[in-house]
């Protein structure tokens, strides 16, 4: 307010001027309070961003040193030096049952007819015994009850099993495996089943004596190659026993470190409340009890050594070993008794000289391998972002590494952009060229619809729907040809990557038909008048202009597609390994974990701080900078190639 | 209505007695108009007039305009009636063709828009191509200008050079007839000089239907001058006897620019 | 006239170009008419498969059961005939004994009984909560970037920072509402909690960024900033579409600028505002991942506002009555809650399929598809009708 009055010559309007300029609130002008009100909403987005990035960090930055520690003390205890030879070996058990598998399809041909009369026949007798389900359980819980039930209690109950088996065996539906004599023979015998006797009937002896007297006359049959596989099995016996001790000494090790770290942990909050304390008698009974729970840090070169006492004798045990594996690879029969069979040998007579060239490698890093080298925080990012396992909640050692997540995302959201960039770039190129009003009242209500369904939805419906359908067809016989059927899992990466195509369908959709809208109609009469068809002028002239925001659309449904969580939680079957390439295409149909999925998964199951905590932040923290990138990347295109202003 | 056209010489374009309709509305009544081989003709007239629409009915454009139809009457190019049904709109459009009134090349090299009619007809045959574009950019007068960079994007190009190019678009498939649509109203005087002289060059070789609002330039390149006024064909005939002697009192009080 | 009818000078090579026109044209009319069938398809499929366990063919129509009760452990009762009997963890022993020697075993499913009224108001506090905050953000934002901001580094920072959080994963928002709002945000205690990151101390109590715990309220921010940048979009587009003659009009009859968007922009922009803010709703109903560690929990056999209060002396004035309505108002926002996204998850990721976790399922899905769908079809119906009516 003006605290002098205007002077009487002033103009009346001059002085209305004035007087709004300088009316103010708390020494402000309450129009530029208004915006600045605004001005300081409107910066909450930019405030938002960096307090995600700066939270996901408080949590998360923590885990490279918590991780180092773990590492520091994986290698101090010894438990590297027996991964050593643990890793390598692990193979052996892949290997053993590929030949198992490889002696089981050998030998299926001959035994397959005496064992099917055999388990055709043990079915039927475990279906009479369930349809006389109800009167049999009366009679077994009477002859169990002490003192055993008087004959008279005991006949009418006996009674009615006799006539319900009975007349469940005559109801029998023999399969064809058997001849008319023999179904005969079944249902006899069927019919005085009866829960008091244990033994099997006759017939049933029979054929299961058929069977084995087959099965060993198959094994013979292929003699060397079910020698050969039991000599894998038991090559690595040896080596295993000393491993496991050593195991054993190692592990004890580090349960003592880790327990003595926590203990540690505790002892320091004691402490810390101690100082804060005022009360003279409470400090006291704070540090007494700090100091009841002192302990001390192992002392790993002590205890390190007895294992590497044994070292000389691992490594001569892992090259015998070696040299076991690579003589099973010589002796292996060149064929198997089917083409599935023989297949799988040549798969195993390729991989044991690997197998053992891995394990002799092997020696050369248990001999130098010494336990106080110190671990960098090269090789502990390095472990984070390459490393090619994570494994969590382990009794022998918890692994944090990135890539089988990131290898399951990256797989998915692949899937999903194939199938959803030539769908949701033909819808658009339809809906804008070619479809009638009436056509597009239907199309794009609906696809913008999709954008409504929550992933959780479509997640369930993947799971209950998808996943049977994809099974289903694959198993019919004339789709065999295609890679990865008939699929073994209902819930994998493929089912993930169509549910998630049909959630970026609505954002490509949009998008390419906005970039495919913003096409000059100079450029559409152009190619008009000069007698292109419309299709020439759509795929000549409208798509390549649109392009670069099509390209737009493509990036920014992928981002969309990566940072979906509900539906590769619930759907791409959260195994976490990374997927099995070598078989091709068909790896599409394997299970896989991914960036979202983990966190949604573990996060509510570990303890604030713990190093499982700080990676899932970490990851966390790649899934942003991920989604900062792709929504750049996209910028960027439809900057580069942003059609001249004509 | 007067006209003066030469009944000796074969007409390419005969527009008879139509009449033309957006939707309920009529936008053109009666026209009658026989355009000759290889000269320059031009349609004046005010805005609003439908000399654009007449232009756009002698290859079809129009079609693309929901209710648009030829109410009555017909147009015939080369002496066949465009409407019948065995006209594929392709090759009425590969043989009629046409400049519009702001340039519109493709975003793409100098080479492929000038290829891309040929490449639409289905020419594979990069020879062929070649000539052809060497041919079209020559009579477009811009070969000696872009010669060297006939890979450099069209949209680089000036507004009068991006026109020429357009021109040369069209004429790659070396059409019969070739409507330009205000070709120059977007362009500087010296850009517009050019065109026009590219324009009585070009009548060498094709049949020129040009809409102006400029009368000086219909002077400066018709042989032929169509007055329309709301809707109607006033006046067709010989551009300077229709400038010295204009037979109907309306042409000459627009040519006066005392019109109301 | 050299007019000759015979000779057709514009004949078309039609066959070949014509059947690759078609092929084409009804290969992309079949990818789009995929996507609209699949679509189809699954909203079908969750109708067929939910209708029957939410509605009834007798009075009232409605399962009244599945729509007002909590969920709750189902326990099915088989007797020896193979009878099926349903009932509740209360229900199942009073049947054993009558069943008596006819007992023959039973069956626990996990979530599956009951209803899912828990899950159906956790998910409505949620909406409330996110879309208050969301919308007041958002409209506040969309005014200054529409009204007041004049091109320049900070609107271009403010838009790009919009992108950006349109494109953050839904997971993130949850990590960082677990450690911004669960963990770290400010509460007035006369107790911190020993992980406060920062205590002040004030007059009466203390100022402890201890965070809130999961409850409505932290998982409400986070949703909030989830949906935050389709508000800030949505808002700021209608705020454009007023056209610009308005503002000069009352401008040049001397109103302010905030007299101006008061009285001559926004009553023209709310419907618009108001209309793309149920599409905010959908989004925020729909999330799962940001709750995940924000808000909800699996299983939850109270209503928020059913929390055990101290019993007033029976002389308790006026006053004391209030101020516990008003603490158990209150109390709902600091509670943890189930919500129907999450219910869903936990129905279909946690317990083993079998007919009765199914039913449970699919009459969850289809509750929470047609709240969801009938909220963005509102939003899309009224935005085409909106957009008929106000073209200036």
């Amino acid at each position: 307010m003006v605290d002098t009055p205007a002077p009487i010559e002033r103009p009346p309007l001059r002085d209305l001027i004035l007087r709004k300029g300088k009316r103010t609130i708390v020494g402000a002008d309450p129009q530029g309070l208004i915006r600045g009100f605004f001005a300081a909403n409107s910066s909450v987005t930019i405030i938002v961003l960096a307090l995600i990035m700066i939270f996901l960090l408080k949590e998360g930055a923590g885990f490279l040193g918590t991780y180092k520690h773990e590492l520091e003390i994986y290698r101090r205890a010894g438990l590297e030096f027996c991964d050593i030879v643990d890793r390598p070996l692990s193979e052996q058990q892949e290997l053993s049952s590929k030949l198992r598998r490889a002696v089981t399809t050998s030998v299926d041909p001959i035994i397959q007819g005496v064992r099917a009369r055999r388990d055709a026949a043990f079915l039927l007798k475990r279906e009479v015994e369930e349809q006389t389900k109800l009167a049999r359980e009366p009679l077994a819980a009477a002859l169990e009850k002490e003192p055993a039930p008087a004959a008279t209690e005991l006949d009418p109950l006996r009674q009615q099993v006799a006539a319900a088996t009975q007349q469940a065996a005559a109801k029998m539906n023999v399969p064809d495996v058997f001849t008319a004599d023999e179904a005969k023979r079944l249902r006899d015998e069927f019919a005085k089943l009866t829960p008091e006797v244990s033994d099997l009937p006759p017939m049933l002896m029979e054929l299961s004596a058929a069977f084995t007297v087959k099965d060993k006359e198959a094994k013979q049959k292929f003699g060397p190659l079910v020698d050969a596989s039991d000599e894998l099995e038991e090559a690595p016996e040896e080596l295993r026993g000393v491993l496991d001790e050593l195991k054993e000494e190692v592990l004890a090790t580090k349960e003592a470190a880790t327990t003595h770290f926590t203990l540690e942990e505790g002892r320091q909050k004691l402490l810390k409340a101690a100082s804060k304390a005022k009360d003279p008698q409470e400090k006291e009974d704070l540090i007494k009890e700090a100091d009841a729970s002192k302990t001390d840090e192992p002392n790993y070169e002590e205890s390190i050594k007895p294992v590497l006492e044994r070292r000389e004798e691992l490594i001569g045990k892992v090259v015998a070993y070696a040299a076991a594996a690579d003589a099973a690879a010589v002796n292996l029969p060149k064929e198997g008794g089917t083409a599935e069979a023989t297949q799988l040998l040549t798969e195993v007579r390729a991989a044991l000289p690997l197998h053992a060239k891995a394990l002799r490698d092997g020696v050369e890093s248990l001999r130098t391998w010494k336990q106080d080298k110190p671990v960098s925080i090269f090789t502990v990012i390095g472990a984070f972002f390459f490393g090619t396992s994570w494994l969590t909640n382990s009794s022998w050692q918890d692994f944090f590494g990135f890539v089988p997540l990131l290898v399951g995302s990256v797989v998915i959201a692949l899937i999903a952009i194939v199938i959803a960039t030539p769908l949701s770039v033909a819808a658009a190129i339809y809906t804008n060229q070619f479809a009638s009003d009436r056509e597009k009242e239907i199309i794009k209500p609906v696809i913008e619809f999709i954008q409504a369904i929550p992933s959780v939805v479509l997640g369930f419906i993947g799971i209950s729907l998808v996943g049977d359908l994809i099974k289903e067809i694959s198993e019919v016989p004339w789709l065999g040809w295609l890679p990865g059927f008939p699929i073994q899992e209902r819930l994998n990466m493929f089912n993930a990557g169509c549910l998630l195509a049909l959630m970026a369908v609505p954002t490509m959709f949009s998008l390419a038909e906005d970039a495919l809208n913003n096409v000059p109609q100079a450029y559409i009469d152009a190619s008009d008048a000069l007698g292109a068809t419309k299709l020439q002028t759509v795929f000549r002239v409208i798509v390549p202009a649109g392009l670069s925001g099509i390209a737009a659309a493509i990036l920014l449904g992928l981002g969309r597609v990566i940072g979906e969580t509900m539906v590769v939680l619930l759907v791409a079957g959260n195994r976490i390994a990374i997927p099995d390439f070598s078989g091709g295409p068909g790896v599409i149909f394997q299970p896989a974990h991914t960036l979202t999925g983990i966190i949604a998964q573990e996060l509510g199951e570990v303890s604030r701080g713990s190093a499982h905590w700080q990676a899932l932040f970490m990851v966390g923290i790649v899934l942003f900078v991920i989604s900062l990138a792709v929504n750049g990347c996209a910028r960027a295109v439809v900057r580069r190639f942003e059609l001249p202003k004509a | 209505m007067p006209t003066d056209s030469n009944p000796a010489q074969p007409s390419i374009v005969e527009v008879k007695d139509m009449d033309f309709a957006y939707g309920s509305k009529t936008a053109l009544h009666g026209i009658n108009l026989e355009v000759e081989r290889k000269r320059v003709t031009a349609l004046i007239g005010p805005s609003g007039c439908g000399k654009s629409t007449l232009l756009r009915c002698i290859n079809r454009m129009n079609d693309r305009v929901t209710g648009a139809r030829i109410a009555k009457g017909e147009v015939r190019v080369k002496g066949k009636n465009i409407h019948d049904a065995d006209v594929d709109l392709t090759q009425l459009r590969k043989q009629v063709g046409m400049v519009f009134q702001k340039s519109n090349p493709f975003p793409k090299t100098i080479y492929e828009n000038v290829a891309y009619g040929l490449r639409v007809h289905g020419e594979k045959d990069g020879e062929v191509i070649h000539e052809a574009v060497e041919r079209a950019l020559t009579q477009a007068a811009l070969w000696d200008e872009l010669k060297d960079r006939l890979q450099a994007h069209a949209l680089g190009l000036s507004g009068g050079q991006q026109q020429r190019l357009c021109i040369a678009r069209a004429i790659a498939t070396q059409p019969d007839v070739l409507l330009m649509d205000e070709p120059c109203s977007a362009l500087d005087p010296i850009a517009t000089l050019k065109i026009e002289e590219l324009i009585h060059q070009l009548a060498r070789d094709y049949t020129v239907i040009i809409v102006t609002h400029n009368m000086q330039q219909a002077v400066r390149v018709s042989d032929y001058t169509a007055f329309l006024h709301l809707g109607k064909l006033i006046e067709f005939g010989e551009t300077e006897r229709m400038f010295d002697r204009p037979k109907e009192k309306l042409t000459e009080s627009y040519l006066r620019g005392t019109f109301s | 006239m050299m007019s000759n009818e015979s000779a057709n000078p514009f004949a078309g090579d039609q066959s070949s170009a014509q059947r690759r026109e078609t092929t084409v044209r009804w290969l992309l009319r079949l990818s789009t008419f995929l996507i609209v069938a699949v679509t189809v398809s699954i909203v079908a499929h969750i109708f067929i498969k939910g209708a029957p366990i939410t509605f009834r063919k007798e009075f009232p129509f409605v399962n009244v059961k599945f729509l007002t009760e909590l969920p709750g452990t189902l326990h099915v009762i088989f007797d020896k005939q193979g009878n099926a009997i349903e009932t509740d963890v209360n229900g199942a022993d009073g049947i054993k004994k009558q069943l008596g020697d006819n007992f023959r075993e039973e069956k626990t499913i996990s979530y599956s009984g009951g209803g899912i009224l828990g899950p159906i108001v956790g998910t409505a506090l949620l909406v409330v909560v996110s879309v208050t905050i969301a919308l007041f953000l958002g409209v506040c934002s969309a005014i200054y970037l529409s009204e007041y901001a004049s091109k320049g580094k900070r609107v271009e920072m403010i838009r790009l920072a919009i992108l950006n959080l349109a494109g953050v994963p839904s997971v993130v928002f949850g990590l960082f509402g677990l450690g911004a709002f669960v963990l770290t945000a400010p509460v007035l205690t006369d107790t911190p909690h020993e992980r406060s990151l920062l205590v002040i101390p004030l007059l009466f109590t203390k100022l402890s960024f201890q965070g809130w715990d999961t409850c409505v309220l932290s998982g409400g921010f986070t949703l909030a900033f989830v949906i935050l940048p389709v508000i800030i979009t949505a808002s700021e587009q209608c705020l454009q579409a007023v056209p610009q003659g308005f503002r000069e009009t009352s401008m040049a009859l001397g109103a302010t600028r905030w007299q101006t968007i008061w009285r001559a922009v926004l009553p023209f922009a709310t419907p618009g505002i108001l209309t793309s803010s149920i599409l905010g709703i959908a989004r925020a109903a729909g999330e799962t991942a940001p709750i995940m560690f924000t808000a909800a929990l699996a299983f939850k056999d109270k209503l928020p506002w059913q929390k055990d209060m101290p019993p007033l002396p029976a002389d308790a004035g006026m006053f004391a009555h209030w101020e516990q309505s008003v603490q158990r108002f209150l109390g709902i926002f600091t509670e943890s809650v189930q919500a129907l996204p999450y219910h869903i998850y936990t129905l279909a990721a946690r317990i083993p399929h079998n007919e009765y976790s199914e039913r449970a399922q699919y009459g969850s899905v289809f509750v929470f598809l047609v709240l969801v769908a009938s909220l963005a079809a509102t939003s899309i119906w009224m935005r085409r009708r909106l957009r008929g009516k106000y073209k200036w």
